[in-house]
């Protein structure tokens, strides 16, 4: 089986390994499944709300049919039903996904975009003066964490020069559907989004230098130099097709990570999304919503990393002929 | 050219995005408003994710605006008529008449019977107004009323209680009654049907992604508020919160049963822009509760050598406000219903001495305390490590009782395992701690029989931290449960005082005010005792200076 074959089966295998640890975990812990799986204590609750709740969550049953129900919940894809919130847990994630998703796709593909022109040119020019500048501040903007790069775009840019807002993803009053709603939303998205595209620049920008600094020193490179081709041909023609595999395996796992939430940011930006869904589940020990949120995440994880390692395949020729004589 | 094209291109997509992605301004309440003043808007940081009735937090801000309670409190401890006019002769039979012209926002006339309804389905959750109620170990919980009775013209409600209960009011200052017509036989009511309400305003919208809830003034209510929309403004921390009130953004900050923290109030204090109320607290940020009943502060000699051992003054400037105090051995503070002058803390090395001496310690060569066997004075002080001044107030013990002598141990716990060590509830009635840092709420302060008895009565069923078994302690609690008036509410809670100050089973560390922060720009606001600056109350006061 190649590399890649067996990276899927891998990822496949922890996928399930997640949804039986998910299953499982409160039924052995320690203590009264029904405090697990409602988040109640049990001397809160009267007789006759213990009851309802161990019928509902079928605690009378077997565990194999337990097993199926649990099953049946991820199938139909309500995922569990959070009594700490009285909503179904895909209507608490999927309220919050898009808000989350909208600043994390969308810093994922700046980024990336940016560190892939930055670091092929400075990975071609290495040991330059644009190398020298963009790598030295990689390294230092990498020491700033998140949050530091957040507070300080906020004060300057939303307190001080009141250029952008500090807070939500929408105006007050706005009706959706409207031109002036989708500007007012880039209007929003705008310091979140530039927040992480700062944060995750560095270490994107500092694999993509260092591949190509090593293709840029092959034979078919210094060759394509001396026919005189422009740079611009050599660093999307000769070295991006052979840190293709790398770059898009970096994108996927980006992807996935960022569902788990940009904690931070939408702490800080005052926005609606998953990442302070997770702070909430955790702080009020919601655990019928933690092992939904584990579910999507992990769901999300498994098929970036088959995506991405599926794209490898399909852009790198040379790949695709040793999996066909394998 | 290629190139140069896409930069262009870019640089006027740019422009255009400054251009016209300006901040869109928020509709105003009307162009033509009869208000004093169109707007408010109230930061909070409270975590709202529905905005119905039911989400606790939600019901917490909408007592200002749609759900009104029973009746308020003011911040001298009296209480108002809000939605009902109260009387009682004796403390044991209440009267509750609802006031004129009161409707539902969907037109439907408020009745006594929404009241005695709302404690049938508070009963049905697991609440035991007027249904006992038993959990799933078997324990009771008895009801609070014995009979309730609905007059003929269905606007009054006449609970009687089991003993005379002078604080009775204190449980309707945040008793929000439900419509029955919309409630009764109604399994599944839809979110529309959770946001009627009877107060001054009603619900206009609710939107997440701008973190927004607004409430527009009520036609139909007897009195015009001042204010024609009142919007609440969610944010995700207090720092951007309190920025933006600084900015101007906001007008005013609210979060239930809290404050300004301490470490927000010099940069506020400092602002043009934002002005500060103090109000003296009912709650004690800041408890030293030893176990009474186990372990080296069973014996009373150690607890009062440890109360003469602090430096109190130290605990204020450290963690206090600037109307922060040293408190009293009585323990409540001034603004507590029944709260009586008793002797001031203070920081008494030669006293101590004393109590050590009488409870047997003498220092060695080391200057540490030890007893007939040479065993050191040495004991685990719990703590809740997720709470960084608790930890504070831990260490500033550590430190000065240490230097008198004494060894301590901090015994930092994540907060499931503070609880399992410290609360009767989460122990299983077998508290383990020595001695530990507590901070205790207003609301736990005035439960039950009040003056933070619950925390000390160790037959409490969910608190009882001190472990107090003591028959006179029991004595006093009794005589504050029968207490049929005022005046013999007074004289028991000053006897629990007088106990609190002879037998020292806890020491507050510090006394101090809620401060409560609002725009300058804003006057006449008046404060509540249970809902700070968001109440209702201020709606028909406020001015714009």
């Amino acid at each position: 089986m190649t590399k890649y074959r067996k990276d899927i089966v891998t990822a496949l295998f922890a996928f399930c390994f997640v949804i039986i640890l998910n299953f499982i975990l409160p039924r052995i812990l320690p203590g009264d499944p029904i405090a697990y799986l409602t988040g109640f204590a049990e001397e809160d609750m009267t007789v006759k709300q213990y009851e309802y709740y161990e019928d509902a969550l079928h605690l009378k049953a077997p565990l194999p049919e337990q097993f199926l129900h649990y099953l049946k919940s991820l199938g139909d894809g309500s995922l569990g039903y959070s009594y700490k919130k009285e909503a179904t847990v895909r209507s608490l994630i999927f309220n919050r996904l898009g808000h989350t998703l909208q600043i994390t796709l969308t810093s994922v593909c700046i980024t990336s975009i940016i560190a892939l022109v930055l670091g092929l040119s400075a990975g071609l020019s290495k040991s330059g003066s644009f190398d020298r500048a963009v790598t030295t501040s990689s390294v230092i903007l990498n020491t700033v964490p998140t949050f530091m790069i957040g507070i300080v775009l906020l004060l300057f840019f939303a307190f001080h020069k009141k250029w952008f807002p500090y807070a939500n993803l929408s105006s007050t009053g706005v009706r959706k559907g409207t031109v002036s709603f989708f500007l007012d939303r880039i209007w929003h998205l705008f310091l979140p989004v530039l927040t992480l595209v700062l944060a995750q620049l560095p270490s994107r920008f500092l694999l993509v230098r260092n591949l190509a600094a090593n293709i840029s020193e092959e034979k078919y490179v210094l060759y394509a130099k001396t026919r005189g081709l422009s740079r611009r041909t050599i660093k999307y023609h000769y070295i991006f097709p052979n840190i293709a595999g790398p770059f898009i395996n970096l994108v996927g796992m980006s992807v996935g990570s960022a569902l788990g939430g940009a904690l931070v940011i939408e702490n800080l930006f005052s926005i609606n999304g998953m990442g302070t869904l997770l702070t909430d589940a955790v702080y009020s020990l919601d655990y019928p919503l933690i092992q939904g949120i584990l579910f999507v995440t992990t769901a999300f994880m498994t098929l970036s990393i088959i995506l991405s390692d599926g794209l490898c395949l399909v852009v790198n020729p040379k790949l695709r002929k040793k999996e066909r004589t394998q | 050219m290629k190139h140069r094209l896409s930069v262009l291109v870019i640089i006027l997509l740019s422009s255009a995005l400054m251009l016209f992605a300006q901040p869109v301004k928020e509709s105003p309440a009307g162009e033509s408003s009869s208000f004093a003043v169109e707007r408010i808007t109230v930061g909070t940081t409270a975590k709202i994710e529905k905005a119905e009735r039911g989400e606790y937090a939600f019901d917490m801000l909408a007592s200002a605006v749609t759900e009104l309670p029973l009746v308020y409190q003011d911040t001298s401890g009296s209480y108002h008529p809000l939605l009902v006019d109260f009387a009682t002769e004796d403390g044991v039979s209440w009267t509750f008449t609802l006031k004129d012209g009161l409707k539902w926002s969907d037109g439907v006339a408020v009745t006594a019977e929404d009241i005695l309804f709302t404690f049938q389905h508070e009963d049905a959750s697991g609440s035991a107004y007027l249904t006992d109620q038993t959990d799933s170990k078997g324990k009771v919980t008895k009801a609070k009323y014995v009979s309730c009775t609905v007059s003929a013209d269905n606007r009054s409600i006449t609970l009687v209680l089991p003993s005379a209960n002078v604080r009775m009011l204190g449980d309707m200052t945040s008793f929000r009654i439900l419509p029955k017509h919309i409630f009764e036989n109604n399994v599944s009511p839809t979110v529309a049907d959770k946001r009627i309400g009877c107060g001054p305003y009603t619900f206009d919208s609710f939107s997440a992604e701008s973190g927004t809830i607004v409430f527009k003034a009520n036609a139909d209510y007897p009195e015009t508020p001042r204010v024609g929309e009142i919007v609440y403004r969610i944010f995700g921390n207090e720092d951007t919160m309190y920025l933006a009130l600084q900015n101007g953004d906001i007008d005013i900050v609210w979060n239930y049963s809290m404050g300004v923290p301490a470490t927000y109030q010099d940069f506020l204090a400092s602002s043009p822009a934002v002005s500060l109320v103090a109000v003296p607290a009912t709650n004690a940020p800041a408890v030293l509760a030893f176990n009474n009943a186990k372990g080296p502060f069973a014996d009373e000699n150690l607890r009062k050598a440890v109360s003469y051992a602090l430096d109190y003054d130290l605990f204020k400037a450290y963690f206090g406000s600037e109307y922060a105090s040293v408190p009293n051995r009585g323990f409540v503070p001034p603004t507590t219903v029944g709260y009586k002058d008793t002797e001031k803390l203070g920081h008494d090395i030669g006293k101590a001495d004393g109590f050590m001496a009488a409870a047997g310690y003498r220092k060695n060569a080391l200057g540490v305390y030890v007893d007939s066997d040479g065993e050191p004075m040495s004991f685990a002080l719990t703590v809740n490590s997720s709470k960084q001044t608790h930890l504070g107030y831990a260490e500033l013990i550590k430190t000065q009782l240490e230097a008198f002598g004494m060894q301590v141990a901090i015994d930092g716990l994540d907060g499931a395992s503070y609880n399992a060590k410290t609360s009767n509830r989460f122990s299983n009635n077998n508290i383990t701690t020595e001695a530990a840092i507590y901070g205790y709420t207003s609301a736990g302060m005035g439960m039950m029989n009040g003056l933070g008895s619950i925390y000390v009565d160790g037959t409490h069923a969910v608190q009882g931290g001190c472990q107090v078994f003591d028959p006179e302690f029991q004595a006093v609690i009794a005589r504050l449960a029968s207490s049929r008036n005022l005046e013999e509410y007074y004289v028991a809670a000053g006897a629990l005082q007088d106990f609190y100050a002879a037998h020292t089973p806890l020491i507050a560390l510090y006394w101090d005010n809620l401060i409560y922060a609002y725009s300058s720009g804003l006057g006449n606001l008046t404060v509540d005792a249970v809902f700070g600056l968001n109440n209702v109350n201020n709606w028909m006061t406020i001015s714009s200076r």
